[in-house]
């Protein structure tokens, strides 16, 4: 096989390339160990700036003292040794974005890790930028439809809004935040997925669901994983934010999803305790609440002025044993405009999503809706509550009046409504069909077990009968009289066609 | 008095030194010199004022060059 060398203009390279005098701040490592240089020298660096730490690699100063500099290594630097010369390079850490970023995998530092050709230059966006002010913001008052019913119907999420996914491992908070960005593939809105320290294969597994489902056609991924170093870890969620400002700087609504925030305040307090900052609740260094709020800051919805984007933020939290009290859990509760709750009990009682809708809340609320979805779900969350309450206490007796029963039997099939596969989002109209049933008791002759049938059969029979009640709902964005009228008639002729799904009369 | 270091790749005669301390203290101030011999760097000067580098050498102009082309070719 002959192999054909690589071809390049070395006429333009040359007329190009910078080859004067070159001007630096020199330094000298003193000590290197588990990716932090301190150095000495370097007098007129400045915080957050890139050194060049020779053999292509970079550092990042994270710590400036009278005598020494410390510095974070951004990757495995094994050719650095004390005495090793090392150099500024007037760069503060930032990362180049362009349109074709879009589709790809890169790291934190913006090189590419899928195998295919560079991100092609654009504009570099700066990792740390201060969040958007009072004045070029506007409120949250557009949905982002995340495609599932127990989410859309009663905890609202707006575009601008930061809202977390909070749970134990292996409740399904990943899939809420894959099956959302999923569901983004019509609503006109760029993803951003971030992991942090996980794993290559479930990143890999990520990425494969993306692509089959036609998903990265819309959606960059970055990526620090667990076998990167901390430092990568640490600035990977700053690199997606930056993206997300990219577009945002363009006037595009942008959702950015944070998997997850446990791992990169680990990344941070390893970081920290190895400069040797004092470290204060469960070791983590005194700032770890400003490394997420300036963050989660970042996430913001403008006014017209500024171009009109958005920027939603979903940050993942993982906790241990259901302890929403731990340190980094409060502090990401604190500083996001709501919280969904999943819960492992739910979870393996077969509901899933897994949401605890009791402890669930979206601090923007019924805002973020649209009007039909408002008509229908207006009283279903207290409807759920008085549920739950109920049904602890049903428990103990199985002499229940009428009222208290049809209540009970009620709540059964609500609740059996919101279970949804996480890779089956559903459009708003959809859902507003679905929960308008469950909700004015047209499920309440059916069997518990035939719901989830009868909801697939019963989707299929309004497209191919009557799509017009769709199409009437997205148009209007309520429901009218007619609308109302025609799927109660629709509804009374779909269950008379199946009694095998009733319950024995 | 900031510590100047010279480095060179052969020993500068004692009137190209002369000019070249006489131009560092002028802009720099008062200095203490110390001059390395270092063929490596192939040709030219390096200025060392403090943590301040001025760097004048081949070899890193030669290394800025080879750079380049590793970049073009991966790109």
């Amino acid at each position: 096989m002959k192999k054909t060398a690589p071809s390049f203009n070395i006429t333009h390279l040359m007329s190009t390339v910078p080859v004067g005098i070159s001007e630096t701040e020199v330094g000298n490592v003193i000590t290197f160990g588990d990716g932090i240089i301190q150095s000495q020298g370097l007098d007129n660096i400045r915080m957050g700036e890139l050194v060049d730490l020779g053999e292509g690699e970079l550092g990042l100063t994270l710590n400036l003292e009278k005598n020494k500099v410390g510095i974070v290594a951004l990757g495995r630097a094994a050719h650095l040794k004390p005495g090793s010369v090392i150099k500024s390079t007037g760069r503060i850490l930032s990362i180049n974005v362009a349109d074709d970023i879009i589709g790809r995998v890169v790291d934190p530092t913006g090189k590419v890790l899928d195998g295919r050709t560079p991100i092609s230059s654009g504009k570099m966006m700066l990792l740390e930028r201060i969040a958007p002010g009072v004045m070029s913001r506007q409120s949250v008052s557009v949905p982002l439809q995340t495609g599932i019913k127990a989410i859309d119907a009663m905890i609202p999420i707006g575009r601008g809004q930061r809202e977390l996914i909070i749970g134990d491992r292996s409740t399904g908070k990943s899939a809420i935040a894959i099956g959302t960005i999923l569901h983004q593939g019509d609503q006109n809105v760029i993803c951003i997925y971030v992991g942090i320290g996980q794993k290559q294969s479930t990143l890999a597994q990520t990425k494969q669901i993306l692509e089959e489902r036609g998903a990265m056609s819309y959606t960059a991924i970055v990526t620090a994983s667990a076998s990167d170093p901390a430092s990568l870890q640490f600035l990977a969620p700053y690199a997606g934010v930056a993206i997300a400002e990219y577009f945002l700087d363009k006037g595009r609504d942008v959702l950015i999803v944070y998997d997850d925030l446990t791992k990169h305040a680990q990344a941070y307090r390893e970081i920290s305790l190895l400069l040797r900052r004092p470290s204060g609740r469960e070791a983590y260094p005194g700032d770890v609440f400003y490394l997420h709020s300036r963050l989660l800051e970042r996430a913001a919805r403008l006014n017209k002025n500024y171009g009109g984007g958005s920027i939603t933020a979903l940050p993942i939290i993982e906790t241990q044993g259901n302890d929403v009290s731990a340190f980094v859990p409060t502090n990401v509760i604190s500083i996001t405009d709501g919280q969904i709750y999943l819960e492992t009990d739910l979870f393996n009682s077969g509901m899933r999503p897994a949401i605890n809708v009791g402890l669930s809340v979206s601090r923007v609320g019924s805002a973020a809706q649209i009007k039909a979805m408002k008509q229908v779900a207006g009283t279903m969350k207290l409807d759920l509550a008085q549920f739950r309450e109920l049904q602890a206490f049903a428990q103990f007796s199985s002499d229940l009046d009428e009222k208290t029963k049809a209540q009970l039997d009620r709540g059964v099939r609500v609740n059996a409504i919101l279970k949804q596969g996480w890779d089956t989002p559903l459009n708003v109209e959809e859902q507003v069909v679905v929960i308008f049933a469950a909700v004015n008791g047209y499920l309440d002759p059916i069997q518990e077990k035939f719901i989830t049938a009868w909801e697939k059969e019963y989707l299929v029979y309004l497209h191919d009968q009557l799509p017009e009640i769709l199409a009437s709902i997205q148009k209007e964005q309520k429901m009218t009289d007619d609308t109302i009228a025609a799927l109660k008639s629709a509804i009374d002729s779909f269950n008379r066609r199946h009694a095998e799904w009733m319950l024995e009369a | 008095m900031s510590k100047v270091t010279i480095t060179t790749a052969v020993k500068l005669t004692a009137e190209q030194l002369k000019k070249l301390t006489t131009t560092i203290e002028k802009k720099y101030g008062k200095s203490a010199f110390e001059t390395i011999i270092d063929p490596s760097i192939l040709g030219g000067v390096i200025v060392t004022i403090g943590s301040h580098q001025i760097d004048n050498s081949y070899r890193t102009r030669i290394a800025t060059v080879k750079q380049q082309i590793v970049t073009a070719i991966i790109e």
